[in-house]
Formats: structure tokens, sequence, C-alpha cells
């Protein structure tokens, strides 16, 4: 039986895969990231968040339910180095960051996989939605489905790529947040979730009495707990420096003046503070004149957009146009496009309908079918 | 947990409840009421095991029985005699060192808040504090100098005779957190189970003639100075435990102390880039405290728990997530070294067997966790 590593959150998900992989016979070893000091936050709130002190013990509490052992490591400054502070700092340059990628690349599958291989354990495996392997194969539980093919550490720069695949259960798939990890950091992991329905997990979770099986999701940023982001970014921008500016429209009209480019993203209609005869969106945030552009539905739309830092995950990159499905955000309907390398690591993506609300900052992901090629991030 | 770790080195964090401390408690946690104030022979019966208990923990101490009082443990202790000293409502100033364990450095924070003036003495690189260097701190107001007797990370050992002469000399009280028994000091806190009697129990030594403020108010129980009913069970636990210490500390303090420089000096020879900790001031016969570069020492103490060994990074601490080492930070430890410490603590159970089992396996969990690149963790 393999030494298998379970990053736990505390939540429903992660605390099932550990059950899971205990039923199966694999030697456990939970391990927690203590990613937020929560020491000056209202703990009332601060339940259900990732890493909260509550969820922490909950970790704890589900480990000790399975008889395994479990580590917290307190990851706060590297987390605020890694993931919040590009987080602020991509606001104030007038884009819409998403934290949750650059957590698993440089905390979740990078820290964890380290730990995990200096704890001798085989495998590292996280609640994540998505499954890993080659066969393809809808198994429910702990099939080839769930595992990459190779132990941790068994990883070359020669070693085969990663198959990394959407979840069975496309509600739940979280395929689109794992698109810039590294493709050999996937060795050695596994998705024990990623053949389940979330019903399933929940009966899992039930059936192998974890105890957390009703613990609400948690959907805020982890380390937002009140949900408040613009308080929360409010409270991180430098001081004394004025965050407002202009409102214009796209024909060059003035239209108003708003607080901080923060608070706004491609798209936005509502808390403009803004009157006018036709209904406008957030076109563009111009970070240089601190302008919040607006206009027309219409104007909204992009043919195409234009990528930077891509990785690619379960191909080699590639070096001549292709052919695959986009998602430009989490819960984006994926569209038929072709991706055009453009240089060492950036992509022309030509959709074959225009998109609404392209937006910078945020991540685009590649698929074919059910397979997550790679994805790179959206500068324009 | 698969299996309970065979080796226990941690006895700095807790020792493990000693049989005598079991056999004596046993009787005290039967199904029957027992008040030591009640007064019927019930409670009678509790009262005298409760003042037989006094007198074994006066015995470890060599004190007056009527000098104990018993505490919920070391850090209730810690906080009567600072809040205890301070007055009330709480004035003067509050002299500390800089490496006291945190169930002193809050509550004397806390009087900080309060309008007491606090100072703390800085430590040299072996964690020493300087007698001189209190007498330089002292004002005509400082009403309490707490030093701890022994470092809880490191062991270092601070000379308390010299330090409590400084104080007195000053006008001041003397508090030390410790378990040494000295006829000079003024308060003094001790904790149960790190003796390997039962968790939840302590005393504070309180000289006679001082007239200390209680600390925790209620019915007036063990002379006014500590309200709340007593515990039989752990009280007696505790007592048989300190029984145990007078009767085997001297021989195991040597036999312990064997163990644990020849385990340090295996280990010191066998892994690079590792500095010790202490091992040049007199220090606890017990502690091993190392530091490693390039090896998170979180992480290392997790893998040697799977490798069977239960160790600590430093201080246990609420919640089980070690934090950085406000001693070592005292100590002027490099930054690089004070995320990879590991401290290995011995008590009366540990045998030969176990320091040969740490001196296997710790070399080759360090090369572990520096092969896979965890290094600071933080």
């Amino acid at each position: 039986m393999a030494r298998v590593a379970v990053a736990m959150s505390g939540g429903v998900d992660s605390s099932t895969a550990a059950a899971l992989l205990t039923e199966a016979g694999h030697e456990v070893v939970g391990l927690t990231l203590r990613l937020w000091d929560y020491s000056t936050e209202n703990l009332a709130s601060g339940r259900g968040r990732c890493c909260s002190p509550a969820d922490i013990a909950d970790a704890r509490a589900v480990s000790d339910r399975l008889g395994v052992p479990h580590y917290v490591f307190d990851h706060a400054a590297g987390f605020h180095d890694h993931v919040v502070d590009p987080f602020v700092g991509g606001y104030q340059e007038g884009t819409t960051p998403s934290p949750c990628i650059r957590c698993n690349r440089l905390v979740k599958f990078d820290l964890l996989a380290r730990l995990a291989r200096g704890l001798d354990a085989d495998y590292l495996a996280t609640g994540h939605y998505a499954r890993l392997g080659d066969s393809g194969r809808h198994d429910s539980g702990l099939g080839d489905s769930g595992r990459a093919d190779s132990s941790l550490g068994n990883s070359g720069p020669a070693a085969r790529r990663p198959q990394l695949r959407k979840a069975r259960d496309a509600t739940k798939d979280q395929s689109y947040f794992l698109f810039d990890v590294p493709a050999e950091r996937f060795a050695g992991v596994m998705f024990p979730l990623g053949g389940m329905a979330k019903d399933e997990v929940r009966r899992a979770a039930r059936r192998l009495d974890v105890g957390v099986a009703d613990k609400p999701e948690s959907y805020e940023l982890c380390f937002i707990p009140d949900g408040d982001k613009d308080r929360f970014l409010e409270a991180r921008l430098p001081e004394g420096e004025p965050t407002g500016g202009p409102i214009r429209h796209l024909d060059g009209r003035l239209l108003g003046y708003h607080g901080g480019l923060h608070r706004f993203t491609v798209g936005q209609r509502r808390g403009l503070g803004i009157s006018a005869a036709e209904p406008l969106f957030v076109i563009e945030l111009d970070a240089a004149s601190k302008t919040v552009v607006v206009g027309p539905d219409g104007a909204l739309d992009a043919d195409h957009l234009l990528a930077g830092r891509c990785n690619w995950v379960s191909i080699e990159p590639p070096r001549q146009p292709l052919r695959a499905a986009a998602r430009i955000r989490h819960r984006h309907r994926e569209v038929g496009a072709l991706i055009t390398p453009r240089g060492e690591d950036r992509v022309r993506v030509d959709f074959d309908q225009p998109q609404r609300a392209v937006t910078p900052g945020q991540g685009v992901a590649f698929y074919d079918g059910d397979l997550l090629l790679g994805g790179g991030w959206i500068e324009r | 947990m698969s299996s309970a770790p065979a080796v226990y080195l941690d006895y700095n964090a807790s020792a493990p409840l000693c049989p005598e401390a079991a056999a004596a408690m046993a009787p005290w946690l039967q199904p029957a009421a027992s008040n030591p104030s009640s007064v019927h022979r019930a409670g009678q019966r509790a009262r005298a095991a409760v003042e037989r208990a006094r007198a074994a923990v006066a015995g470890l101490l060599g004190c007056q029985p009527a000098s104990v009082v018993f505490t919920s443990g070391g850090t209730e202790a810690d906080n009567a005699a600072l809040w205890g000293a301070l007055g009330w409502p709480p004035g003067g100033h509050l002299l500390i060192s800089a490496v006291e364990h945190p169930a002193v450095v809050e509550p004397a924070s806390a009087l900080g808040d309060l309008g007491v003036e606090l100072t703390a003495v800085p430590v040299d690189a072996e964690a020493r504090v300087d007698p001189a260097a209190v007498r330089g701190a002292l004002r005509d107001d400082t009403r309490l100098v707490s030093v701890m007797t022994a470092n809880n990370e490191v062991g270092t050992l601070q000379d308390i005779e010299a330090i409590a002469a400084v104080a007195h000399q000053g006008g001041a009280l003397f508090h030390t957190d410790a378990v040494q028994a000295a006829p000079w000091i003024d308060l003094l806190s001790i904790s149960s189970h790190k003796l390997g009697g039962p968790l939840g129990m302590g005393a504070l030594y309180v000289r006679p003639g001082l007239d200390l403020v209680p600390f925790i108010r209620g019915g007036g129980q063990q002379g006014g100075r500590r309200g709340g009913t007593e515990a039989t069970a752990p009280m007696v636990g505790f007592a048989a435990a300190c029984g145990r210490a007078v009767e085997q500390r001297e021989a195991a303090a040597a036999r312990v102390r064997g163990l644990r420089d020849r385990m340090e000096e295996a280990l010191v020879s066998a892994i690079d880039g590792v500095c010790r900790n202490g091992a040049g001031a007199a220090r606890l016969p017990n502690t091993c405290h190392l530091a490693f570069a390039r090896c998170d020492g979180n992480a290392l103490v997790a893998r040697l728990d799977l490798d069977g060994i239960a160790a600590s990074a430093g201080a246990a601490c609420a919640g089980g997530v070690a934090h950085g080492s406000a001693v070592l930070e005292a100590m002027s430890v490099p930054r690089e070294y004070q995320a990879g410490a590991l401290r290995l603590s011995l008590g009366y159970e540990t045998s030969g067997d176990d320091v040969e089992r740490a001196i296997s396996i710790v070399p080759e969990a360090v090369a572990a966790l520096r092969e896979a690149g965890v290094a600071a963790v933080h």
C-alpha cells in the first residue's frame, strides 16, 4: 500500500478524499496549510472559509476519526507573497486577478508536493474535481482516472505529459483552476473525487462518517472571510495615493467619477453610479489614466484575445496554430477557437463566435473535449 | 494513528503520567463525591489527602506546605504571581527576561496595557540573563523581577540565586517559572505534567509572609489565595509525581545527561549545517536543541513522527502550528537556522535504545527533507 499525503482543508471534499483513500487501504497522512492569519478577524465569520482556525480544527477532527496523522504548516507569509500581494497589485493595474489559479501553481502544487516528498509519500492527493491519467474511464473513487501514472519524485524532464481531464461531474469541474500548474508537478498527484458526482461525494462522506458531510461549501476567497473584497483591497492599497478617476464613455464623453479601479471588472453594469439613457457596462479599465471606460452591451464583444505566460499541461507547447475549445473564465461556456502561438509563451486566440467580457487578469484555458491542454493569462 | 510513536523525546512539552501518580489518583477518580472543604467525613478524607499532597509538593520545593498554592497549572501560577505581585490596581515596574514563556510574557503585556511599566532584559547567544543587566534595569518602583529558571526551548539555566539577590537589593520581589527549589525566591511556579503528574495541575510557591493579591477569587479556599474547590485527584497525582522526583531526580539527571550528550554529539557529527543552542551555558540535563539550515523544523517534526519519534520544533503551542521562536530570535540565532529548529527533550523513562533510534533516524530525516527542497516553510 502506498503512503498518500492528502491536502486537507477541513471541507467535505478533501475530507472525503482522505476517507476514501484510507478505506482503499492506503497509508494516509493529512496535511493542512495555514495560509491566512485570522487572529485579527472576526472568527464568527471565519467558519467555512478555507484554512480558518475552525477549518483546521475540522481537518484535525476528521483525521482523528480516520485514525491518520495530520500536520499543519504555517505558510501565511508565502501565501501573502505569492497570492495576496499580486491579487492587490492586479486590481491596481486595472485587471481582475484570479488568485486560486496562482495558489494552485505557487502554493498547493509546489509546497504540498515538496512536503509530501519530504515525508516519503508516494502520492499527493487533493480534493480537486479533475481527473488524471489517460484511460478516460469514468470510475468512481480510486480508479485509474484519479491518479497520475508515476509517483512523487519519479518525473524527470523526459517523463510523459500528464493527461489532465475535466471532472466527470461537469458542474463541479475544477480543471480550469489547474491550467497554470507546471506539467511535471502532476507526477504522483491523485484526484480521488474526479470521477465522482457531488452527491456521490456527500453520500460517501456520510457512509464513511467523516463528520463534515453537511458543511456548507465555501465560495468566497479564503483570505477575505467576510466577502467584502473592496474593503479588503482598500485596506491594502498604498496610503495617500488617490485611487479614483474618471468614468468615460467609449465615445469620449466624461460621465462621472469613480472611487477606484479595483471596484470594477469588465462587463460590470451595477455600481457605476451614473445615469444614462442606455444600459452601460464596463468595457475597459485603463490603469495609466485610472479611467473606467463604459459603453453599450455590444462593445463588450471581442473576436479574439491575447494571452501570455502560457502553460501547457497535457500537450507539448504547440509550434503551429491549434484548434481547441477556449474557456475565458470559470463557469464560462467554452467556445471553439484557433490558438496561434506568438513567440515563446504567448498566444493569440481567435474565437469562432465573438465572446462577451474578455477580462484581463483572468486565465484562458484550452480544451480538447475533456482534456485540458493548457492555458494562459489574458492580457487583452 | 496507525501506531503510537515508539520513541518519546518531547518531555519538555509533557511527561507521560507516571505509574505512581496514576495509582495515587485512582481512589479519587471513583464515583464518590468529595469536596475537601465539606464538613462530612467524605470531605474530611479529601481534605487530608489534599494536605498530604501539599506537603509532598512542598517536599520537592524544599518549603513549608503552607507556602504551596495549588493552581490549574504552570500558566495559572505564572499569572497569579505576576498579577498578585503587581498589586490591585496594578502599577509600578515589572522586569522580565527576553526569553520568558508566554505564560509570563502575555500577563506581563496585559499588565503593561493597564499602566505597569514593563522592561524585558536581553539575553546573550546562549539565552543567559546577566545579573548585572538586571541590576541596571531595576528602578525604585520595580515591584517584581521574573526570570525563568530553565528555558523551555533550549534548556539554558539562569543564575537564579544571583538575579534574585539583585532584585532583593533593589527592593523588588523575585519570581521564577521553575521547578528548582530555592529558599531565596519569593514566588515560584511549577507544573504537574512536566513531572509525570496529571495535566491541569500546578502550584505557586509563595514565600511565608508575602501578602499576594489573589488571582482567582472565589470561595476563599487555600487560605484565600486561590478560589475554587480543590481538585483532590490531580493534587494527589501531582504529589505522587513530586515524590518520585525527590527520590529519583539526582540519579536520573546524571543518567539522562549522559544520554543527551551522547545523542547530541552523534547528531551534530552526522549532520552538516547544524547548530546547537544553549549548549555553551549551564542547562537542563534533558534538553537538546538543534537547528538545521535548509530544513523546515515543522516538517522535520512531522517526518520524525511518521518515523516513530515524537519531538518538537520548539515550544508546543496551541493549534499544533509552530511559529517563529522569540527565544531563538532573542539569542540571535541566524534566521536560516531558526526555521529548522528541533527540540529533543528526554525524561525519566528515556532509554539508551530510544536515543540510539534517534541517532539513526534524525540524520536521514534531515537529509530527505533537504533533498525534497523543504527549507523554511513560512
